[in-house]
C-alpha cells in the first residue's frame, strides 16, 4: 500500500463520516417536518449504533454499522408496525444502496419503550452483484 | 556610577539564558514549519483527491440517488392508504381491460410503473393522474 493509498483512505474517511452525518440528520431533520405539518402521527429518528456483526460485508465501516431508526410513538410497536417500517425503507433502493455504499450494514427498526426490534441486513437487499451472475 | 554600572549589567541578559531563549526561538519555527508542511500536504492532498475518479463518480451518485425521505416517511405511517391506491391503479390500468394495441402497450408500462412504487406514496399519487388519463382516453 502505498502513500497515496493511505492518505485516499483517510480523506475518503472523513468523508464518508460527514456524509453519514448528514445523512442521518436530513432524515431527522424531515421525519420532524412530517410530524410538525400532520403527515406523520410520530416521530421517526434515525441514529448510529453499532450493528451486527454477522452482517458485516465489504464496505462496512469499521464503527457503528447499525442504521436504528427508533419510533418515538411512546408506546411499545408492535411487531407488524416495525416490519412495516422497515419494508418501507428497504423498499427504496437508492437509499438502500446508498446506505450501504456509506458503510452501514444492518437496519434496526425500534421504539423507544423496548429495547427489542427487527433488523435486517442490508447488503441483501441492495440489489447488488446482478452484473456478474 | 557605581549604582549606575550595576543597575546596567543587571539589565543585560546573561549568555546563558541568551542561549535557551534562542533554542526555544529554533523549537517554535521548527514546529511552525511542520505544522506548515501537514497544512500544506493536507491541502494538496484533498485537491488530489477531489480531481481522484472515485471522488468525482461519488459526487455523480450523490446527484442521482437524492433521496425522498419525505417520501419514505409519509409512507410508512400511509400504509391503508398507500395500499388502497396501489390496487385501485393496478385495477384502472389492467391492460385486459383495453382493447386498442397502443392504449394497450401504455397500459402494461403504468402497470409495471404502478406495480415498482407500490411502497412510495408520493409517487403513486403522480401515477394516479396519468392512469385518470388513460382511463378518459
Amino acid at each position: 500500500m502505498n502513500l497515496t493509498n493511505i492518505w485516499n483512505g483517510i480523506v475518503q474517511w472523513f468523508s464518508d463520516s460527514r456524509d453519514r452525518s448528514r445523512l442521518v440528520r436530513d432524515f431527522n431533520k424531515t421525519a420532524r417536518n412530517a410530524f410538525v405539518t400532520g403527515t406523520a402521527p410520530t416521530i421517526l429518528e434515525a441514529s448510529m449504533v453499532t450493528g451486527n456483526k454477522a452482517y458485516k460485508h465489504e464496505m462496512s465501516a469499521w464503527m457503528n454499522t447499525g442504521f436504528c431508526i427508533k419510533a418515538l410513538s411512546g408506546r411499545t410497536l408492535s411487531r407488524d408496525e416495525m416490519i412495516f417500517i422497515g419494508k418501507i425503507i428497504l423498499a427504496n433502493k437508492t437509499l438502500v444502496r446508498q446506505l450501504v455504499a456509506l458503510g452501514w450494514d444492518t437496519l434496526m427498526v425500534r421504539d423507544n419503550n423496548s429495547h427489542f426490534g427487527c433488523q435486517w441486513k442490508l447488503i441483501e437487499h441492495a440489489d447488488m452483484g446482478g452484473f456478474l451472475d | 556610577m557605581e549604582k549606575d554600572t550595576l543597575l546596567t549589567l543587571s539589565a543585560e541578559p546573561k549568555t546563558g539564558e541568551q542561549s535557551t531563549i534562542q533554542t526555544s526561538h529554533i523549537q517554535w519555527l521548527t514546529v511552525a514549519i511542520v505544522l506548515a508542511l501537514v497544512l500544506g500536504a493536507m491541502i494538496f492532498g484533498i485537491k488530489h483527491y477531489h480531481k481522484s475518479e472515485s471522488y468525482q463518480l461519488k459526487k455523480k451518485l450523490k446527484k442521482n440517488g437524492k433521496v425522498d425521505f419525505n417520501d419514505v416517511i409519509v409512507t410508512a405511517f400511509a400504509k391503508e392508504e398507500t395500499e388502497k391506491i396501489r390496487r385501485e391503479l393496478l385495477a384502472n390500468c389492467h391492460p385486459d381491460r383495453f382493447n386498442d394495441e397502443n392504449t394497450k402497450q401504455l397500459a402494461k408500462s403504468l402497470y409495471q410503473k404502478v406495480n415498482n412504487a407500490s411502497n412510495s406514496l408520493t409517487m403513486l399519487k403522480e401515477l394516479e393522474t396519468e392512469v385518470n388519463k388513460l382511463i378518459n382516453k
